[in-house]
């Protein structure tokens, strides 16, 4: 497992830095590009997408599109379908058509952003000039209509085209009615960024995390926009609370996670959010942190923990800003 | 003559240091080298209890005439002092042409770095020179060398004294006008006191220095070279911000007017119009310039930042930390807005600005405080008197403020939140409780701790940490069951005494608030 010392960490993401400071790049995406590639939300090459039905015996009624930069749902709609997530710019093209092939309809009606992350946010210009309606937290628009740094990769994103913003925001929760079932969607403040969504279709007892969950790895917190692990723990305990043992919960990347794994890893951060105060009290800095190995136990299944606890611990400083 | 004012200031020390310079090389034994060619090299070259040679006390002293004959008997231009220190860095301190042009024509290196690297040319860059800098440069001296302590150029070093017209000698001759100092990134932030502190975090470009120095014309310059205007330091903050955080305001003007990014954020979620009502603070010492000369003003900034489009709805993400907790961040989480900054400073003029540019008033922190409460808090660091809050009370009331909201305990604020009538009631402000009230607040809503704000006139209000139990204030009382209130506790609740208040520094199971 590769393990990172403070200076290898440093000069990473100092050549980081290097490359990236002429396109307003700030430190922090240095810092957490250096301690894990590819990173999350990172805007990168499309790739082939692959399907699968989330209903069974209910062909193309809701359907898990992978490969495009991030997990997408699509919902077939009688006029248009419903996705959640819309993959990367590069990948929007043959996410569509996926999505079209699924739901057995080429028009997206309605598109919601978890947040505001280029691997989420792909395919809002197209479904923007086709009339389709696109949904997000309020910050999710302010963010797309600029060029925003993020810890989470390197340069800026953005401003996306006005067609391509949010048309309709919300900062606290809404809901919909679509193709006949009940869709909430839900902030969940200050956990991957400061405008995460979750996607709630209790009649199919799915629930879409976002940014906050990952299948089969840690998630990454943006800590240049307002995530911090408070947040996240917060977050974890909200889906765990909405969740029975046998929801399924599309995460943002990565196979599809059950509740009962959800209160788990509840259970994983509440813990580690006790240890990082007992870290903090000792006066650790990160790397003191990510060499203690507070997530061993769960390495195995999760992989290195390193880019993770780096960003939960840094925003330990953020937030607990001394007098 | 190019020299800013740290040289002339040198020049009129000049017969000064060149007298203690005399003094000092005979304390240091190094009186007796001999004039005339007789002398010879070892003698010249005699170094004095701290390494240095006559010849470095020569130019330190700008005794030109010393130097000349020194040099002429073989002295050793290269010479390192105990110190680190050479000729030519001790010339290029003083920005003295006429010496440098002597050690350079003696064969001294026109870098001349010590061992951090610092070269001639950053000190000369620091005088402000540009004659003896352009001399070096002819002599073939980096433009664009870093020192490696903090990383910072000749570029760096004019900008952050004042020096625009080296800045433009540098530009020409290359210097990169983006580049940025080393970053910082600091192991420890817990110290021995057992808190945490935050540390800078380096990585300023030439425009940061400029912008946080208040060099108008540093700025110009750089904006001419057509340098980033956005390009912020690695915790996010923009030029913009930077010179808004020191009461820069003309810089701010210069870059807003240039076109700057009006809602770039930090890493605290601050942007430039936050950042203005923050230091703008009127009547609670709020840091003001020490450079007399701005002309514009914080509400001038304000509104030619609403005016290019700033977001009057940006929120916070923690406590800026700029802002400790004594001043107005104790007003401050997750969630605060310009406005609520605003209302709590009393400023009715930039609270009517921001309402006129579409602020939200339903807008609130992450425990619920609201810009009402905000107005009501000047002991947490808003500088509003009760007859400032009023007049911020009726705007916001007009503009749809709702005076029910109840804000909830927060232990990192050290508040125990409550709804807008009992925040009055705290601070005996009768003519705000009776507009609250006429507004329609509830006289007997209860807060987080079941207190009424008849409770809290009642004295039974929670004790925080070196605070005595208030005693009952009987007009308030009376005020507040003539407007219907008659909800209260039977008795004053137990409150413990209270440690300091090291919230950050205890686990709480009950995370603070983040909701909206």
């Amino acid at each position: 497992m590769r393990r990172l010392s403070r200076r290898r960490f440093l000069r990473g993401g100092l050549e980081v830095l290097g490359a990236a400071a002429s396109t307003g790049a700030a430190l922090h995406t240095a810092r957490a590009t250096a301690l894990g590639a590819p990173p999350q939300g990172a805007p990168g090459a499309a790739a082939s997408i692959s399907a699968t039905d989330l209903i069974a015996n209910d062909r193309g009624a809701m359907t898990l599109l992978t490969g495009g930069g991030c997990n997408v749902v699509a919902v077939r709609g009688p006029e248009g379908s419903l996705l959640v997530d819309g993959g990367l710019a590069a990948s929007s093209g043959a996410l569509l058509e996926a999505a079209a092939a699924a739901t057995g309809n080429a028009r997206v009606s309605t598109l919601i952003d978890t947040h505001w992350h280029p691997s989420q946010t792909g395919s809002n210009e197209r479904v923007g000039r086709e009339g389709g309606l696109i949904i997000a937290h309020e910050v999710t628009r302010l963010y797309l209509g600029r060029a925003a740094l993020s810890s989470c990769y390197p340069g800026s994103y953005g401003p996306l085209p006005a067609v391509a913003r949010p048309t309709k925001t919300t900062r606290d929760r809404d809901s919909l009615e679509f193709a006949g079932q009940h869709v909430d969607y839900v902030y969940l403040p200050a956990a991957h960024t400061d405008g995460d969504l979750y996607v709630h279709f209790p009649e199919r007892n799915l629930l879409v995390a976002g940014g906050p969950v990952l299948g089969d790895t840690w998630p990454v917190l943006d800590i240049r926009n307002g995530a911090w692990v408070g947040g996240l723990v917060q977050a974890y305990e909200t889906l765990a609370s909405l969740a029975r043992p046998d929801t399924r919960i599309v995460p943002a990347n990565g196979p599809l996670v059950s509740g009962a794994e959800i209160a788990r890893r509840r259970d994983i951060y509440q813990q580690l959010f006790k240890q990082l105060f007992v870290y903090f009290n000792k006066g650790f800095g990160a790397d003191d942190v990510i060499a203690a190995r507070p997530l061993k136990a769960y390495e195995a299944q999760l992989g290195d923990p390193a880019r993770f606890l780096d960003g939960a611990y840094r925003s330990l400083f953020l937030a607990y800003v001394p007098d | 003559m190019a020299w800013g004012r740290s040289a002339r200031r040198d020049a009129a020390a000049r017969g000064a240091a060149a007298a203690l310079a005399a003094g000092l090389l005979a304390l240091a034994g190094c009186a007796s080298i001999p004039h005339g060619a007789g002398a010879s090299p070892a003698a010249v070259n005699q170094r004095g209890p701290d390494g240095s040679t006559p010849l470095q006390w020569a130019v330190y002293g700008e005794d030109v005439a010393e130097v000349q004959r020194l040099i002429r008997a073989g002295a050793d231009v290269s010479a390192t002092n105990d110190y680190g220190a050479t000729p030519m860095m001790l010339a290029a301190m003083t920005g003295n042409t006429a010496i440098i042009k002597l050690l350079l024509a003696a064969g001294a290196s026109p870098e001349s770095p010590n061992e951090e690297g610092q070269t001639a040319l950053m000190l000369v860059a620091r005088t402000g020179n540009v004659d003896a800098a352009k001399l070096l440069l002819r002599h073939g001296a980096s433009v664009n060398a870093r020192e490696r302590f903090r990383g910072q150029t000749a570029l760096m070093w004019a900008a952050a004294r004042h020096h625009p017209q080296m800045m433009e000698l540098l530009i020409d001759h290359g210097a990169e006008v983006n580049a940025r100092s080393a970053l910082y990134d600091y192991e420890r932030h817990v110290t021995a006191e057992g808190r945490a502190k935050t540390e800078d975090t380096g990585g300023l470009t030439p425009l940061l220095f400029a912008a946080r120095e208040n060099c108008l014309a540093c700025v110009d310059v750089l904006i001419a070279h057509h340098v980033d205007i956005n390009l912020p330091d690695p915790d996010g903050y923009a030029p913009v911000t930077v010179a808004i955080m020191n009461a820069n305001w003309d810089v701010a003007k210069r870059l807003i007017l240039a076109g700057c990014d009006v809602n770039q954020w930090d890493i605290f979620g601050q942007g430039p119009l936050y950042a203005a009502i923050d230091v703008g603070d009127i009547a609670s010492g709020g840091r003001g310039s020490n450079d007399p000369l701005n002309q514009a003003t914080e509400h001038e900034i304000v509104h030619l930042l609403l005016e290019r489009g700033a977001n009057p709805n940006m929120q916070l993400f923690y406590r800026p930390k700029n802002r400790g907790f004594a001043g107005a961040g104790g007003l401050v989480s997750r969630g605060t807005t310009p406005l609520i900054r605003a209302a709590a400073d009393g400023d009715v003029v930039v609270v009517k600005m921001l309402l006129a540019s579409g602020a939200d008033v339903h807008l609130y922190q992450a425990d619920h405080e609201t810009p009402v409460m905000a107005a009501l808090s000047p002991q947490r660091g808003g500088g509003a008197s009760e007859f400032r809050a009023v007049a911020v009370l009726r705007v916001l009331h007009a503009a749809g403020a709702d005076v029910n909201v109840l804000s909830h305990v927060h232990p990192l604020k050290r508040t125990r939140g409550g709804t807008a009538l009992e925040y009055a009631t705290r601070l005996g402000w009768t003519r705000a409780m009776a507009l609250l009230v006429m507004y329609g607040a509830d006289v007997n809503a209860k807060d987080d701790d079941g207190l009424t704000a008849l409770d809290y006139a009642m004295g039974r209000g929670y004790v925080p940490f070196l605070q005595t139990k208030h005693p009952p204030q009987w007009d308030l009382v009376k005020l507040l069951q003539g407007w219907g209130a008659t909800v209260q506790l039977a008795k004053t609740p137990y409150w413990p005494p209270q440690g300091p208040p090291l919230g950050y520094a205890v686990y709480s199971p009950v995370i603070w608030p983040l909701g909206p």
